[in-house]
Parts: structure tokens; C-alpha cells; sequence
């Protein structure tokens, strides 16, 4: 899901646009020093009043600076969700398996669990293409070992996810929670995975509300 | 400035952070225990690991074999629930602390250092405040205002990127159908929102006012009577029509007084007693045919 965000409303002005520029290179230095700086001062908190606020005082600044600048120290957020304008095109990458019999079948993300859908989504576009043959080769097969795996569970009745080995539907759900791909023993294949393949699905919102056969699928990878 | 410092330097009863940690801890194991064996993320191909920057990976120490991160992966687990009995809670606390600051980023470590929102973010530093002010009441009073940064910053983030025409009836329709199209849901009221244009208005300004205004819930305590319960009904909406899920509202509970509750428990009891003893007294006084005056 590409979004873009609104030009004029992008408020890295000037000088401060220039700092983080400046600073850019040595972003992940920077970025954990936060974090240990804040433990220093948090073993120290309890030594005296002074050294509590001194803590709570860093804690609220750099809370506030991460946030007003939305820049990025985790485990101080800028909270940015669901921030920017969505466009009325969106496309998805969606897995495929082929099975042994060379039928292609909709993959269930959840299969990638403990990896999140939206997590392993966005890692594919980022990178998946620039990777060599047989990398791609590699992570394809281990897609469809997942997959593969998921399949069996759910066919025994479980879920072709990890996430509910213990909760089951009270499990934690992921940020982005997905619906199910497969619902019944009929959206699985009986014979095993073979190959993998990954079809990006576009469509537009409005004209998909009004007929849901208006998207466009196409191949942009197969598997050996 | 003094009124400032004696604020967050102000007693806070037990109970309150006792709350906190409990509510700290629940969440962070329910979450951890709903992503089975999240360590073996670490045995996806070699040419995947090799897209992930090594800074990235130094950052939050995610450099050992994967026996070693499933060893430390339990004892997160332990700590968690040593943590929530508050046994040796200070060390507890830290480590769990720590834990999470190593694991939570496993999450999302293949694109991004950043895996705020996905549940662990806020228990993370919460226990670490905890552990780090070993029972002063401003480990409470600085979770309430983490909490309040987080919706705060939630709103500003929409108009930094975005300007004011996040909240138009267009981009809540578009945001109501996409995410539901996209994530293979067909929820019948996003539907139906998204073709109400002033439905839509309202729920992209209320929520954009409603989290900028949040934060006044730190310095006006009887206004989390009506922010709080806002937010819970908030976080269940968005659920259901964003697909969004938010993993700390139990934590929200942290803005409530529980001494109060604990006073009112106490003295239920104490008349109930009270109550019982008067009434057994008096069954004596009838089996002694005499009055229990």
C-alpha cells in the first residue's frame, strides 16, 4: 500500500531539515543513544530527588523532541498511525502457491507467522527484487515451506498461523489484522505446495466498491 | 517550578503502581504469547539477513545463534511473570524492561528499527519506569504521560503529514474502504460510514481533536472520567472499522485512583462484618432470650 504524503503540509523546514540531514550518516548512533543515555540516568533515578527529575525530565524532552520532529528513536515513538493521505489506487502483493498438480492457490499470510503480514509485505517491496536469483530462489522456498506447514494445520483443524497455539482467537492480533484467506478445507490444497508464485492485485477503491471483479491481477514472479 | 517538581515527586499509593505493573506485565506476556518462538525470525535464509543494515541488528543486540535468543526469549517469559507477582519487582521490572527493548524490534527488524504499535512499545518503558523509580509513585505519573504523548502525537503526526485535509470526508472514505479491501474484510458499517460524508467529517476531526486534547487528562483528573472510556470505545472502533488494533488498553487504566476503590472495599467489608457480627449476636440474644443492646 503506497501512500503518499501531502507536499505543502511537510513541515521539515529549512534549518532543522538541515541538521537532520547533516546528522543523517550517523543516524544509527545516534538513535540508540537515546535509549542509553535514558538507562543511565534510569539506574541513577532512585539515588535522590534531583536524579529522579533529572530522569524524568530527559524522558519527557526526548519524548517531545522524537514526537514534534517525527523522527524516529525507538522506544521513543512519533507515534505516527495511519498519518498520511490514502490514494484511491492500491495495489497488494499477494502469494501464490502452485501445488503438485499445478493448480495456484491463494496463500494465507498468516502462514508467516510469527512474521507479520504487513512486516514481510513491506520487506518484499523493499528488497526482494534486489536481491540475486538465488536469493530470491531461497526466500521463495521458504515461503512455501510455511506455507506448506500452514496448509497441514490447517487442515487438522488449526489455524495455518502460529500466533494462536495458545490463545486461539483471544491471541494478541497484529496492528494491521488481516481477515482469512483460507476459510475452509476447500481454499487449501490436499496435495503438498511446490512453488511460489507472487502476483501484484491493484485495483481502484471506488470502482472495486462498486464492482468487485475490477482489479487487475498480473505475475511479477514464479519460483523454480 | 516547585509546584512542578513537588507533582511528580508526590506520593502515589501503592496500589496505583502496583496497577501499573500488573497491567504492564499482563499485556507485554499476552503479546509475547501470541508470537510463538518469535526468535526463530532469525532463521530466515542468510540472503534475507543480509538486506537487514548490521547496524540495525547492533542497535538492539540481535547478534547471537538462535539458541542462545530462544534461551533469553524464555527468560523474558520469566521475568514477565516474576514481574507481575512482583517478586524482587525493581530487577524484575528492569529486565523485562530490557527484554523487550531487545525483542520487540524482531517484529518489523526486516524493514524497520521501528516496531512502535505493535503492543510492546509502552510496556517496555513502563516496566522500565517501574524498575528504575523501585516504587515512587512517579513511575505512575510518567506512564499516564507516556500514554498522553502517544495520543498527542498520533493527532500532530496526522497534521504534519497531512494538513487538514486528513480529516475530510474523501480520505476517511478512501481509508474506511482501502483498509478493508486491502486486509480481505467486508465490514458492513465502514461501508455504510464511509457513504455518510458527514459521518465521515466527524470521525476525521473528533478523532484529531480528540487526540490532541488528550493530554489534559494529566493535569485534570476528573476529565479521564470521560477521555478514558472515550479512548476505550475509540481503540474498539478502530478495530472493527480500521483494522487497526491497539494491544495497550488495558494500560489505560493506569489514569484511575485504585486507593479510592480499595478505601470503598474495605469499609464494604467492614460493614458487612460489622453487619454478621451484629446478626449472630443477636440470633445469641434470642437463644438467651435476652436483647443484644
Amino acid at each position: 500500500m503506497w501512500q503518499r504524503r501531502a507536499g505543502g503540509a511537510r513541515a521539515r523546514h529549512g534549518g532543522v531539515g538541515a541538521v537532520i540531514h547533516f546528522l543523517a550518516p550517523w543516524k544509527d548512533l545516534i538513535r540508540p543513544a537515546f535509549f542509553l543515555f535514558f538507562l543511565i540516568l534510569g539506574f541513577r533515578a532512585r539515588r535522590s530527588q534531583r536524579a529522579a527529575l533529572t530522569f524524568i525530565a530527559y524522558t519527557i524532552a526526548v519524548s517531545l523532541l522524537i514526537g514534534f520532529t517525527q523522527l524516529e528513536a525507538w522506544p521513543f515513538s512519533d507515534w505516527a498511525l495511519v498519518h498520511t493521505l490514502r490514494e484511491p489506487d492500491m495495489n497488494r502483493l499477494d502469494f501464490v502457491g502452485i501445488d503438485a498438480d499445478g493448480r495456484a492457490w491463494m496463500i494465507d499470510p498468516r502462514v508467516m507467522q510469527p512474521i507479520a503480514t504487513e512486516e514481510f509485505d513491506t520487506w518484499m517491496r523493499m528488497k526482494f527484487f534486489r536481491m540475486s536469483d538465488s536469493g530470491r530462489q531461497a526466500v521463495s522456498e521458504e515461503i512455501i515451506r510455511r506455507a506448506e506447514e500452514g496448509r497441514k494445520r490447517f487442515l487438522a483443524g488449526g489455524s495455518p498461523g502460529s500466533d494462536a497455539w495458545l490463545f486461539g482467537h483471544f491471541a494478541a492480533p497484529r496492528h494491521f489484522h488481516n481477515g482469512a484467506v483460507w476459510r475452509s478445507p476447500n481454499d487449501v490444497p490436499r496435495v503438498p505446495f511446490r512453488r511460489l508464485r507472487l502476483v501484484v492485485t491493484r485495483w481502484n477503491i471506488e470502482q472495486f466498491e462498486r464492482d468487485h471483479n475490477a482489479l487487475t491481477r498480473t505475475v511479477i514472479y514464479e519460483s523454480h | 517550578m516547585n509546584r512542578i517538581k513537588a507533582w511528580w515527586l508526590a506520593p502515589e499509593p501503592a496500589i496505583n503502581v502496583t496497577i501499573a505493573r500488573v497491567l504492564l506485565a499482563l499485556t507485554a506476556l499476552w503479546v509475547i504469547l501470541s508470537r510463538f518462538d518469535l526468535p526463530s525470525t532469525l532463521q530466515l535464509p542468510a540472503d534475507l539477513w543480509a538486506t537487514v543494515p548490521f547496524e540495525r541488528r547492533l542497535r538492539f543486540l540481535l547478534l547471537f545463534s538462535v539458541s542462545i535468543e530462544r534461551v533469553l526469549w524464555i527468560a523474558l517469559h520469566v521475568a514477565l511473570v516474576l514481574a507481575l507477582f512482583g517478586v524482587k519487582e525493581r530487577w524484575t521490572c528492569i529486565v523485562s524492561g530490557l527484554l523487550l527493548y531487545h525483542f520487540a524490534p524482531l517484529e518489523t527488524v526486516l524493514w524497520t528499527p521501528n516496531p512502535y504499535l505493535r503492543g510492546l512499545t509502552i510496556p517496555c518503558l513502563g516496566l522500565l519506569f517501574i524498575g528504575f523509580a523501585n516504587r515512587a509513585g512517579w513511575s505512575v505519573r510518567l506512564l499516564q504521560f507516556l500514554l498522553c504523548v502517544m495520543y498527542f502525537f498520533a493527532g500532530y503526526s496526522k497534521l504534519f503529514a497531512s494538513g487538514t485535509e486528513w480529516a475530510s470526508p474523501r480520505n476517511i472514505r478512501l481509508y474506511l474502504l482501502g483498509l478493508d479491501q486491502f486486509h480481505f474484510f467486508h465490514t458492513a458499517a465502514a461501508h455504510a460510514i464511509a457513504d455518510n460524508a458527514v459521518l465521515c467529517r466527524f470521525i476525521g476531526i473528533f478523532g484529531i481533536t480528540y487526540e490532541l486534547l488528550f493530554p489534559v487528562v494529566l493535569v485534570r483528573p476528573k476529565w479521564r472520567r470521560i477521555f478514558v472510556p472515550v479512548a476505550i470505545v475509540f481503540h474498539v472502533l478502530n478495530s472493527w472499522l480500521f483494522h487497526v488494533f491497539f494491544h495497550d488498553v488495558a494500560i489505560l487504566l493506569v489514569f484511575f485512583d485504585f486507593s479510592g476503590a480499595q478505601g470503598a472495599l474495605a469499609r464494604w467489608r467492614a460493614a458487612g462484618s460489622r453487619g454478621s457480627r451484629t446478626a449472630s449476636t443477636g440470633q445469641a440474644a434470642d437463644r438467651a432470650e435476652t436483647s443484644p443492646g
